[in-house]
């Protein structure tokens, strides 16, 4: 067994060639391009595209009548709106994800196993199940109504989280909640304990500690928490559709209903390139921030 | 069978979830009673020329539980599949046969996605002399499905739960006003069609109205309504009135009539002001490769027995009163379910309004649930 291991680590670390590490590198140029530019490639070519409404058979041309009609109000509203839940949902997992990623990382040992799989088990089962999970939870007569109800927060009376915007709220903190905490603890888990008791024998409180310290150097791991939870979290379909009851409609909820229930691929097709071009547009300027600050530590 | 097989189990579709509440676990109809059923009506000259694989397009299940395996036992050359993609609303329907041209040989369709087809000349027009069962259809059916062989039919009418509320709603404009006086205690369907064309009858329009001004009086009516309601469901339409978290709804009467089964207080209303109504049938598609095939297969679920046991299944309101002595005594007797005259003279059925108004149509839907 000792020689097997030691064969693999010999394999791992023995030099390749520059042709061979491209070649290493080939399947996943090959399915990003396939399964990833491709379809995107098509998505922008299909958003200057027109429809015949008739049979809904898709013409390419160059038309820009899609992008203007997003201006319209109800898609500006929309937009706005996905954007707000959005950044509200990811500030939510933040100021919630934190604490919990910073218990974890300061468990040692057994704990910190029990803790890191307690946070990764809603992974275990598909996020459509997860959905209907907290369904049942929020609804009428559910667990949380219970409970709120024997506190008096819902004044005695029997309601449901389900189908309002609350209730949204709540399936999107927890669905996305161990995509802020677990990068969170991974920059945790990296800051050195003889850098915070410096800090300490230099006389910072512990609230210093943790504003002057702690947090500037988890900010790697704070900002791929908020990229990995706003910008799925801007796209949502799924939560509004089964929590919301249709009252609430996102982004993705609106390219959904063009492709599906209208036909109206170009429109659909020009609507989420939009919301792409947006988020990375975010993407990038949250990465720029991450560089600067990685480079910030390492000075 | 296998992928028809495979649908069934693997996909969930909003009517085969309600097919399931409605008929019960288990459909009543045997293979043997469906054979037994099939062999007056079937030629077996014609059994030996047909050959091949039938393709249907329609939702998994809606159809009788060993429909196809008796037609299979009855023409053993030919086998039926049951294909159910791109079936999530008209648009993405006709995009599935206008780009898969001679794929399908026959569809699951109403009225406006059968016109629709018919103008972009995607149907094959019925043959009737080859359909002989078409008889046994109540000729209203017959008259507003021209294209194919009706299979049922749904209205869209008001629930409500008469344990929870005092009034006694029998129109829509008692909705609308209930609907404010019990904020939050309503639902509605997210179909846009049934909706709007619910909206239309409760300001006195046509169900199929174009009229520009009419259409901004209807999202206006719902825009009002919008804030009153409790969801816009696309799925489990009874659920809440079934729990009574709401107390009205507007709703199917198929899927009432299996909401009652769970809860004896829901009443089942047919506005008086009249109600949108949907027929769906089989209609052929072009090229029609095994169109002969096409029609026998027709022919054969509108066989009077094989019919109840399609019925039964689904519980759909039904459109072949000669197969009521076959038929579940709740789906004969219910209210919402029984083929009643007088309540199909106060129904409008969807039709297809045309490209642009469609398109029209959507918008406005979008705009209402935007808001």
């Amino acid at each position: 067994m000792q020689r097997l291991s030691v064969w693999i680590t010999r394999v791992l670390h023995r030099p390749v060639s520059a042709l061979a590490e491209r070649g290493l590198l080939l399947p996943s140029v090959v399915s990003a391009g396939l399964f990833f530019l491709l379809p995107l490639g098509l998505l922008l070519l299909y958003s200057f595209g027109s429809v015949n409404l008739l049979n809904y058979q898709v013409y390419f041309g160059w038309t820009f009548s899609n992008y203007t009609g997003i201006l319209r109000s109800i898609y500006l509203g929309v937009m706005l709106r996905s954007l707000a839940l959005s950044l509200g949902a990811t500030l939510a997992c933040l100021l919630i994800g934190f604490p919990v990623a910073h218990t974890i990382a300061r468990a040692r040992g057994r704990r910190q196993v029990v803790l890191l799989v307690m946070i990764m088990i809603p992974f275990w089962t598909s996020f459509i199940v997860r959905t209907y999970g907290i369904y049942n939870v929020i609804s009428y007569k559910g667990p949380l109504d219970r409970l709120l109800n024997a506190l008096g927060l819902l004044h005695g009376q029997l309601q449901s989280l389900l189908f309002q915007p609350a209730g949204i709220a709540i399936g999107i903190v927890y669905s996305y909640l161990p995509l802020m905490v677990l990068p969170i603890y991974v920059a945790l888990e990296r800051i050195e304990p003889n850098v915070l008791a410096a800090a300490a024998d230099l006389g910072a409180r512990p609230r210093r500690v943790l504003w002057r310290v702690v947090v500037p150097l988890a900010a790697p791991g704070i900002v791929a928490g908020c990229m990995l939870v706003g910008i799925p979290a801007a796209g949502e379909y799924t939560i509004p559709a089964i929590l919301g009851g249709n009252k609430t409609l996102m982004y993705g909820n609106v390219v959904s209903d063009q492709f599906l229930a209208l036909g109206n691929y170009p429109f659909g097709s020009a609507i989420a390139m939009t919301l792409t071009g947006l988020l990375l547009g975010v993407l990038l300027w949250l990465r720029s921030r991450a560089a600067k600050a990685e480079a910030r530590t390492a000075r | 069978m296998g992928d028809s097989d495979d649908l069934h189990t693997m996909a969930v579709t909003r009517r085969q979830a309600l097919a399931w509440g409605a008929a019960g676990a288990v459909a009543s109809g045997s293979l043997s009673s469906v054979l037994a059923a099939c062999g007056s009506s079937s030629k077996p000259t014609v059994s030996s020329q047909l050959r091949g694989t039938l393709i249907l397009l329609g939702y998994p299940g809606w159809y009788g539980p060993n429909e196809f395996t008796g037609f299979h036992h009855l023409h053993p050359a030919l086998t039926v599949k049951n294909s159910a993609s791109g079936l999530v609303g008209d648009a993405q329907h006709m995009a599935e046969i206008a780009g898969n041209r001679g794929k399908f040989d026959l569809t699951l369709c109403g009225p406006p996605l059968a016109r629709q087809l018919q103008l972009a000349g995607l149907l094959q027009p019925l043959d009737r002399s080859a359909v002989p069962n078409i008889k046994n259809v109540a000729p209203v059916f017959q008259r507003e499905y021209p294209w194919g062989i009706p299979t049922d039919y749904g209205k869209t009418g008001i629930a409500y739960r008469k344990d929870l509320i005092p009034e006694r709603p029998t129109s829509w404009r008692d909705l609308w006003r209930l609907a404010k006086k019990y904020s939050g205690k309503t639902t509605m369907l997210n179909y846009d069609v049934d909706i709007q064309g619910s909206a239309l009858r409760y300001l006195g329009y046509s169900v199929n109205s174009t009229n520009q001004a009419e259409l901004n009086k209807m999202q206006q009516a719902l825009l009002e309504l919008k804030p009153h309601l409790q969801a816009v469901l696309s799925t489990d339409y009874a659920k809440p009135l079934i729990e009574g978290t709401a107390y009205m709804a507007i709703d199917y009467d198929y899927d009432v009539a299996a909401a009652q089964q769970h809860n004896k207080n829901i009443v089942w209303v047919l506005p008086s002001e009249g109600a949108a109504a949907y027929i769906e049938g089989w209609a052929a598609l072009r090229p029609g490769r095994h169109l002969a095939a096409v029609w026998e297969l027709m022919n054969f679920h509108l066989e009077a027995r094989n019919y109840a046991s399609f019925i039964n299944y689904t519980g759909a309101a039904f459109v072949e009163p000669a197969s009521k002595p076959y038929l579940k005594p709740y789906i004969v007797s219910d209210v919402s379910l029984k083929y009643d005259a007088a309540a199909l003279r106060r129904v409008e059925f969807e039709k297809y309004l045309g490209a642009k108004n469609v398109a029209e149509r959507g918008k406005l839907w979008e705009e209402f649930l935007a808001a």
